[in-house]
């Protein structure tokens, strides 16, 4: 009888163990990363918490946000009819100098927050450059040099101001024949952000979206703990210059090493002028960190295209906008608001305050 | 068999259990150091154990446009071959630390070292 009730007694107390286990081990808060080709890029989703199968359901509906934003803004897609028929910016470059396009309510306010910082960086800035991105042939099969005479012509066509938004139409309206929207500097960021305010909106309150270095986080990275996100070398890939601390924001960078094209074996970036038509020198990185990823991403190469000193000062009238700039003779500047946010610690051949 | 030796077996068979319930929850799967992690569509086809003295190595990956080749020397790799049109995967070179990955975006093979990484993220 004595050993009946001493096996009773150790079975319930393994059984509560056992149970116990379970629950603590359902507590625990895991990660579910994932992964998709979308916008030429690379983009994964990590999200925290307990229940998995929410996580999942989250990640595929931040997933199917960014997919509709890809459609939307592509430029080049692959060779089917549904592919075109799907994205506004095509429509909108094809109706060029013959009629407005009605457009989704994204993509008018992608085109809206361009306008403005065409305004703002007083043209430097102008997502109607795309005659000459295809002139370089940046996107494209073939690339080459164009000559002075070509790019006086594609420069022609390059006018933010030409480019004619109805609030009430929803509509765009490129007003002469031969422009071209080329929305690479915005539509990354923006759909990041949208997919964050779906993750958002479903619950998630720790989450890191990267679409090939365009992040942006949700909540902290643990309790007393920012999410820590390291900054490139620009010219040595394998090391950070520096890392940033940040919770509930974006960070996106633009670098002269990004994106770019060899011809007759010299390297052109696709970070071109509005006036020239060529790359822009004054910068060789501008890693900019805000609230919101479309703003972070249009900034970075709105920056990117500014002489250093003017970027500092464009950048300190904005609201909470932080900068981490290198310039062409390899001189890190940072903005005032991100000290303590961030260890710089570059390599020699940097220097900085 | 004395009562002491019954009670000892049942707290012993209690732990085996214990440790079985819990290694169950909490070893999923890991990817330990210093290993390369090629993904084709977001699934891991191929892990390597990455020596330091190792001698050049290659692999086919079949990715999703065609056959790649990834080479690994030491604790490098690279991409040695792709059927991608913009090359950029191949004329990226070696990598050798976590914080690189080559990306092939039209073949959708993504390589990496998974190893204790100082970030969470990097932007560049």
């Amino acid at each position: 009888m004595k050993k009946f009730r001493l096996a009773l007694v150790i079975i319930s107390l393994g059984l509560v163990l056992g149970i116990g286990i379970i629950f603590f081990a359902q507590s625990q808060e895991r990660e579910l990363m994932r992964e998709e080709f979308l916008m030429d890029t690379l983009v994964s989703i990590s999200t925290y918490g307990t229940d998995t199968d929410f996580l999942q359901e989250a990640t595929q509906k931040a997933f199917l946000e960014i997919r509709r934003i890809a459609d939307l803004t592509n430029r080049f897609p692959l060779p089917s009819i549904t592919a075109a028929a799907l994205s506004d910016v095509i429509r909108i470059n094809e109706m060029a100098g013959i009629k407005p396009v009605v457009v989704d309510e994204d993509v008018f306010k992608m085109l809206q927050l361009a306008q403005e910082y065409n305004r703002l960086t007083e043209g430097a800035f102008d997502v109607t450059i795309g005659p000459v991105m295809d002139l370089w042939g940046f996107g494209r099969e073939k690339q080459k040099v164009p000559t002075a005479s070509e790019l006086q012509k594609a420069l022609a066509l390059v006018d933010s101001r030409k480019l004619i938004l109805d609030q009430k139409a929803h509509s765009a309206f490129l007003n002469k024949k031969g422009m071209a929207l080329d929305l690479g500097a915005v539509a990354k960021g923006y759909a990041v952000e949208k997919a964050a305010q779906v993750l958002e909106k479903e619950g998630v309150e720790k989450a890191l979206i990267n679409a090939g270095g365009n992040i942006r986080v949700l909540g902290k990275k643990e309790k007393w703990k920012p999410w820590k996100i390291g900054i490139q070398d620009p010219r040595t890939p394998s090391a950070l210059m520096g890392i940033l601390s940040l919770e509930d924001e974006a960070v996106v960078t633009s670098g002269d090493y990004n994106r770019t094209i060899q011809i007759a074996g010299k390297t052109y970036h696709h970070l071109l002028s509005s006036q020239t038509g060529y790359p822009v020198g004054y910068n060789i990185s501008v890693t900019v960190v805000t609230r919101d990823a479309a703003q972070a991403d249009l900034l970075s190469t709105a920056l990117f295209l500014l002489e250093p000193q003017q970027a500092l000062e464009f950048a300190a009238k904005l609201n909470k906008v932080e900068v981490v700039l290198v310039t062409a003779d390899k001189k890190i500047l940072c903005s005032p608001g991100l000290r303590g946010k961030i260890e710089l610690r570059p390599g020699e051949e940097y220097s900085y305050d | 068999m004395t009562r002491t030796d019954q009670k000892l077996l049942l707290v012993l068979l209690l732990i085996g259990l214990l440790t079985f319930v819990w290694s169950k929850f909490y070893t999923h799967p890991q990817v330990s150091p210093s290993q390369v992690v090629i993904k084709v569509e977001g699934e891991i086809v191929k892990i390597l154990t990455l020596q330091e003295d190792a001698p050049l190595q290659r692999f086919t990956i079949k990715g999703k446009r065609g056959q790649a080749i990834v080479e690994t020397k030491g604790q490098k790799v690279r991409m040695l071959e792709a059927p991608c049109p913009d090359q950029i995967c191949v004329k990226q070179g070696w990598i050798e630390s976590s914080r690189q990955t080559i990306v092939c975006v039209p073949n959708e093979v993504v390589i990496y070292i998974d190893e204790e990484a100082s970030v969470d993220a990097t932007t560049g």
